[in-house]
């Protein structure tokens, strides 16, 4: 495929992926925190952001990687070190886009909130990362 | 007697197990092809082809389990050395064998039934950490 229109898909996933995960992480914020008794309360918006990132968000993720990742290969971008931060940074959203997902999956007062506690910052990491990443990739600084 | 959410939850834990199980053997078979086929064929035979095709499909591979592993601790609550032992061994070769049989023994010791379970579980009686009822 031409590297351009590889380049045009990969930014469109790569949208879709973080807009998604911005609304993932408003929904986990609003889950009740650890209760440990009783399921949440049903929640028809909840349910609406669950099955958005479960059909548009979650394979937006996985074609931004696929088609990143044929658009380094077919740049010959792997020796350039801008892109490892780019794919260390990329590697880290898409942990916190996993651990967000797994929150949300869970929906009921979970035992251990300690653990799930950095989860309240994902809104703006996920900006900050977005920034570095666009830098990264579009000024190519290093 | 357990409540249909809590039934649900079940089979989600059961699920979310079987995931990062399958998830960890794609990464490491992915992983031993890329180190013990590729590269030596690479290096010792100057055959790029296999390195440049096995490369971006196991970074893919670590890439989705990394995914499925913060997804399945999230789901769980696990404890941050759990994780990272899970991490760790993903960039061993061979490693995926002994993440299979930790991840078997989680499932057979029962820890995720009552964790997702956890609705019914009350703090107090619960290692608050995989909610496993003390004894």
């Amino acid at each position: 495929m031409e590297y351009l229109w590889l380049k045009a898909f990969h930014v469109t996933t790569f949208a879709v992926w973080i807009g998604g995960m911005l609304i993932l992480s408003l929904a986990v914020s609003s889950l009740p925190a650890a209760s440990g008794g009783g399921a949440a309360a049903p929640s028809p918006l909840i349910d609406a952001i669950s099955r958005w990132n479960r059909w548009v968000t979650s394979p937006a993720m996985l074609l931004a990687w696929v088609f990143g990742i044929a658009l380094a290969a077919q740049g010959d971008w792997f020796s350039a070190p801008w892109l490892w931060i780019k794919l260390v940074i990329i590697t880290l959203l898409s942990a916190l886009h996993g651990a967000l997902s797994g929150r949300l999956r869970r929906r009921t007062g979970i035992l251990n909130a300690s653990p799930n506690s950095f989860l309240r910052f994902a809104g703006p990491v996920t900006v900050a990362s977005f920034l570095i990443v666009a830098i990264l990739a579009v000024a190519k600084p290093v | 007697m357990m409540g249909a959410a809590t039934e649900d939850l079940q089979s989600a834990a059961r699920q979310q197990l079987q995931w990062i199980r399958t998830a960890s053997l794609l990464e490491g078979v992915t992983l031993v092809i890329l180190v013990f086929v590729a590269v030596p064929l690479k290096h010792l035979a100057g055959i790029d082809a296999a390195s440049a095709t096995m490369g971006p499909i196991h970074g893919t591979a670590f890439l989705i389990y990394i995914w499925t592993l913060a997804h399945t601790a999230s789901f769980f609550g696990w404890r941050k050395g759990e994780i990272l032992r899970l991490f760790l061994f993903a960039f061993v070769p061979l490693g995926a064998i002994a993440n299979a049989r930790w991840l078997k023994q989680k499932e057979a010791a029962g820890a995720f039934g009552n964790s997702c379970g956890g609705a019914e579980v009350p703090p107090h009686q619960t290692d608050h950490r995989d909610g496993v009822p003390l004894a």
